[in-house]
């Protein structure tokens, strides 16, 4: 059998164009080329040894690329030719041309979007690409309010907005959905109006529910993508895992204090996030930012890339962040980006998965949510309870376990300071003999603080306060007016 | 595995015109080098079914061309076209990539070039 070998691939095969073989069938004579140059393997077979996509086989001008043909026996002076497939296309946008084409846009529309239709790669193509869109946009907080806003303002046909919390005064610090007057109302309800203010004709949906497993899949299902703005590991799993299992691309975004990331999971060249993550930092080591803080213009930054990552994916403009994490530090205008790339053996996302429904995960578990059962419990008390003790003048220790800019937030009166990262070096400045009790912002901190201790082998009794000083926020002291 | 190849400002206009004449159908060829440089640009048919997305090539063209090639001919590498679309790898494109080719991609927007990108494997 003689063997022509395409240019394309020629160098693979000592420069030769072709070779002679007395292989009898097909199956031989790959095995003679892979035998004789053993660089070609890795060229023509994957690691699973199947002929790789690009190459095409053919025997006296008949397609002979499927192995079911390679044990054929072929005559002595029959030609085989190893050439490359060549094809390929364009990518294609999230929004179809079929869905395109069945959009119109009217007169008003034409006007309202005119600084898009100005834009070559936008055009009037790709504002019925955006109008026929339809987006998940999980959460409606800090990174949720710019991406519903910019999402509404570009025409999104259908926006839909899951958020189970109510709006608080702290909220309007950020989240640019809300403002004074919605405290107390659903965040889906003022992120209704701020749509209907924008633009009458989108179609907005809202769910006001907490995400868990099993609402995620009927939330997202049918819908061309979603933005998780979420802010915790649990619900972000979640939501990657359900988008994994319903085929459908996610713009992923988080923030903390000054630094905020972004990336495209579940499409193109990107694997998702548990290929880029496999698990979330231990429970107690990252404050999400409603505990850490984050300054105030930061997830305008970060919600306004997501929205425009979703917008280029629904028109299938541009480069896209898949299979790269742009991370951006605000506080010292560093911006980069990281490569990331599909796990072969991601849980959810490679070929043989691990989780094929969502119930089948522990995800409180895996986010260490559940209460760990070997180690003891740490006692607490409530907020009445340490007030009753401070105003009686029992002797007993209070350790503020805070940062000092947290401290300089609101005093402790009559506590010792002791960061948590001194705390098991400075033991010897508490007294065994009495109570001592910890106490930080919200009272988990100050349960990590307690289990630090007893791991550095500290035998006297401690508490933690339960909902750290938040919680006593309300308590009046007889000795000085209000606390705050 | 074969070096990289440079192209002259000509042979680029030459394939911006191929491009922007075969919109809204994409355009694909193949780029015959001569040392490091482009010699010659040869289009290939595109067979595929939905020519506005994709395009495929039926790799016996390739063979005829090869056969026709001057001895201090080789084959570089391809071009093809997206129209209405970014000059982005695309899964396909990438699949049927061959280590050591050299591949253009030209962006095409109402029949007008936007962006020209070269990848290699």
């Amino acid at each position: 059998m003689n063997i022509y070998i395409s240019a394309t691939l020629r160098s693979f095969f000592g420069g030769n164009d072709s070779l002679e073989t007395d292989a009898g069938n097909i199956a031989d004579a790959i095995k003679f080329l892979t035998d004789e140059y053993p660089d070609s393997k890795s060229v023509l077979l994957d690691d699973d040894g199947n002929i790789r996509s690009f190459i095409r086989l053919y025997l006296n001008d008949t397609d002979v690329t499927d192995p079911k043909k390679w044990d054929e026996a072929t005559d002595d002076d029959a030609e085989l030719l190893l050439l490359p497939a060549i094809a390929g296309g364009r990518p294609e946008p999230l929004i179809t041309d079929d869905r395109r084409k069945a959009v119109t846009l009217d007169d008003t529309e034409v006007e309202r979007f005119g600084k898009h239709l100005l834009l070559k790669e936008i055009g009037v193509k790709g504002q019925k690409r955006i109008k026929a869109a339809r987006v998940v946009v999980a959460g409606a907080g800090a990174l949720g309010s710019p991406v519903i806003e910019y999402l509404a303002a570009a025409g999104v046909g259908t926006i839909k907005a899951v958020d189970f919390d109510n709006v608080t005064l702290e909220n309007t610090q950020s989240q640019i959905l809300h403002t004074a007057r919605d405290v107390k109302r659903p965040k889906v309800a003022s992120a209704r109006d701020k749509v209907r203010n924008i633009n009458k004709g989108i179609n907005f949906e809202d769910e006001n529910s907490h995400i868990d497993k099993d609402n995620i899949i009927s939330i997202i299902d049918g819908y061309d993508l979603v933005i998780d703005c979420t802010d915790n590991y649990k619900t972000r799993y979640l939501i990657n895992d359900a988008c994994v299992l319903c085929g459908i691309p996610e713009v992923y975004g988080a923030i903390y204090q000054y630094e905020g990331m972004l990336t495209v999971l579940n499409y193109g060249n990107g694997g998702c996030l548990r290929c880029i993550f496999p698990a979330p930092p231990p429970k107690g080591m990252v404050p999400t930012c409603a505990t850490g803080g984050a300054i105030s213009p930061l997830p305008g930054v970060i919600g306004s890339l997501m929205a425009n990552e979703a917008l280029k994916l629904i028109m299938g403009i541009g480069e896209h962040l898949d299979g790269r994490l742009l991370s951006i530090d605000s506080m010292n205008l560093r911006w980069r980006f990281l490569e990331t790339k599909k796990d072969k053996n991601c849980q959810i996302c490679s070929a043989n998965p691990l989780i094929r429904e969502l119930t089948e995960f522990d995800y409180d578990d895996f986010c260490g949510l559940k209460e760990d059962e070997s180690e003891l419990p740490v006692e607490g008390y409530e907020p009445e309870e340490l007030a009753r003790k401070i105003e009686s003048g029992e002797s007993i220790t209070i350790v503020d376990v805070r940062e000092p800019h947290e401290r300089a937030i609101q005093r402790f009166p009559g506590a010792i300071v002791i960061p948590i990262g001194q705390l098991a070096r400075r033991k010897g400045e508490l007294n065994p003999e009495q109570e001592t009790i910890f106490i930080c912002r919200q009272g988990q901190r100050s349960i990590l603080a307690i289990n630090t201790l007893r791991e550095a082998g500290y035998m006297g009794p401690m508490y933690n306060l339960k909902g750290g000083i938040d919680a006593m926020k309300d308590i009046m002291f007889s000795n000085e007016g209000a606390w705050l | 595995m074969r070096g990289d190849i440079t192209i002259s400002d000509v042979m680029i206009a030459d394939l911006v015109h191929r491009a922007e004449q075969t919109y809204p159908y994409e355009c694909c060829g193949v780029l015959v080098s001569k040392g490091s440089r482009v010699n010659r640009i040869l289009s290939l048919t595109n067979n595929s079914e939905n020519p506005n997305i994709s395009f495929e090539a039926d790799p016996m063209e390739l063979y005829g061309i090869e056969q026709g090639l001057e001895t201090d001919e080789d084959v570089g590498g391809f071009y093809h076209s997206h129209p209405d679309a970014p000059a982005e790898l695309s899964v396909a494109d990438e699949k049927n990539m061959i280590p050591g080719m050299t591949y253009l991609i030209l962006s095409v927007y109402e029949a007008k070039i936007t962006d020209i990108k070269k990848y290699r494997k």
